[in-house]
């Protein structure tokens, strides 16, 4: 239901774009010709570059995924899909200091342990959910260890070295884009 | 953002350099770990170990001339965990074998529901090959004993959408056969930074 509507929307965002491009007229036709086709035609288009997930460890049915993301306008990454038989749920996920995940996270309480509170302690991470991740136009995002990622629970089978699989990245602007990732013990 | 850590990261490194070249390049290597003042004191933390071998440890190196890596975990962390044991990996696979033979990996697991000694004898296993011993407690208080010396913390808690959300302090304790913490790996660490590190500080417990 809402993943009809949210297409509908990229659909009305891309054609008001196309629109607004055509309407700006022949003007800038010099500068865009240069650009690849889709540039050309007016629609944001999203470069993916280093797209690596990490190889699973023996006994874990988490992983996750890393690239870095380059879009043509302003754009935001809104969410992630892999096929069934790679895993049942992918998420785009940020790991933060427990600090700021706080605000944004409703938490039981029933196994909670006391925090330490003195200062010269290193801050406990964690990981959230996140609902958009902004790619402002021409700026490389890095999905990256330690930071932004894309989360995958229950692997339908552990991430081998060398396997490659696709990952539909979601984006407000430019829509689906399927991107292959490689699966490595480390960053490429 | 990622531009100004860049060129901060190249300032350091500039000033590093001009500083190595301005001496000779004869001073001693700098330590990237972080040594405490006073350093934390660990030698009395005792947990069962549940991998490769069964009971009682004794949160210490084995040898004088031996180091212990500790870091407090869990296996369904898809980021943090992985990505510091692929640089320790790294960092150990690096050195020669004599040194890398005096270095034992510790792995607390923070989430003890989900990481049975099963589970995680095969993520160690599959992380280092040996060298490694697995610590579990399912008692939160003796986990939470164990944490303190280290200042580390920890939590498992449930969403109201019913997800298992887990926090840990990602940073990686080197331990002497005292008990002492020599140095702390903060989040990230480079493979490169972890094995000059381990060296050196193999070279000072020899």
């Amino acid at each position: 239901m809402t993943r009809t509507r949210s297409t509908i929307l990229r659909a009305v965002g891309v054609f008001a774009l196309v629109g607004l491009a055509v309407g700006c007229g022949s003007d800038s036709e010099e500068e865009t010709s240069s650009s690849g086709p889709a540039a050309a035609s007016g629609a944001v288009t999203v470069e993916a570059t280093g797209a690596w997930a990490r190889t699973s460890p023996m006994n874990v049915d988490t992983g996750a995924a890393y690239v870095v993301l380059t879009a043509s306008a302003d754009d935001a990454l809104l969410g992630a899909e892999v096929a069934a038989s790679i895993a049942a749920v992918t998420e785009v996920h940020e790991t933060v200091a427990v600090d700021d995940a706080e605000a944004g996270m409703d938490m039981g309480s029933d196994t909670t342990m006391a925090m330490d509170t003195d200062m010269s302690a290193p801050m406990a991470m964690t990981m959230r959910p996140i609902d958009r991740l902004e790619l402002p136009a021409g700026e490389a995002v890095a999905l990256e260890p330690g930071g932004y990622h894309i989360m995958m629970m229950e692997l339908a089978a552990p991430l081998e070295l060398g396997q490659t699989f696709t990952i539909e990245l979601i984006f407000e602007q430019a829509g689906t884009v399927p991107v292959t990732f490689e699966v490595r013990d480390d960053a490429p | 953002m990622f531009d100004t850590e860049d060129m901060r990261r190249s300032v350091v490194a500039l000033a590093l350099l001009l500083a190595l070249t301005a001496c000779g390049g004869s001073e001693p290597r700098t330590l990237t770990g972080i040594k405490r003042e006073p350093a934390l004191q660990v030698g009395a933390v005792t947990l069962p170990e549940v991998a490769p071998a069964t009971g009682d440890f004794v949160m210490k190196a084995a040898a004088p001339d031996e180091l212990l890596v500790t870091y407090f975990g869990y296996t369904n962390c898809p980021d943090l965990c992985p990505s510091t044991f692929a640089a320790l990996r790294k960092a150990v696979d690096s050195l020669d074998d004599d040194l890398a033979e005096r270095i034992s990996i510790a792995f607390v697991t923070v989430d003890p529901e989900r990481d049975t000694g099963e589970v995680l004898g095969g993520y160690l296993d599959s992380f280092f090959g040996d060298g490694w011993h697995a610590l579990r407690t399912t008692d939160p208080a003796a986990l939470q004993a164990a944490q303190d010396p280290f200042l580390v913390t920890s939590s498992v808690e449930t969403t109201f959408d019913g997800r298992i959300a887990v926090s840990h302090t990602a940073t990686t304790y080197i331990v002497d056969s005292d008990g002492t913490v020599v140095a702390e790996w903060g989040y990230p660490t480079t493979a490169e930074d972890m094995s000059g590190d381990l060296a050196q500080l193999l070279k000072e417990a020899s």
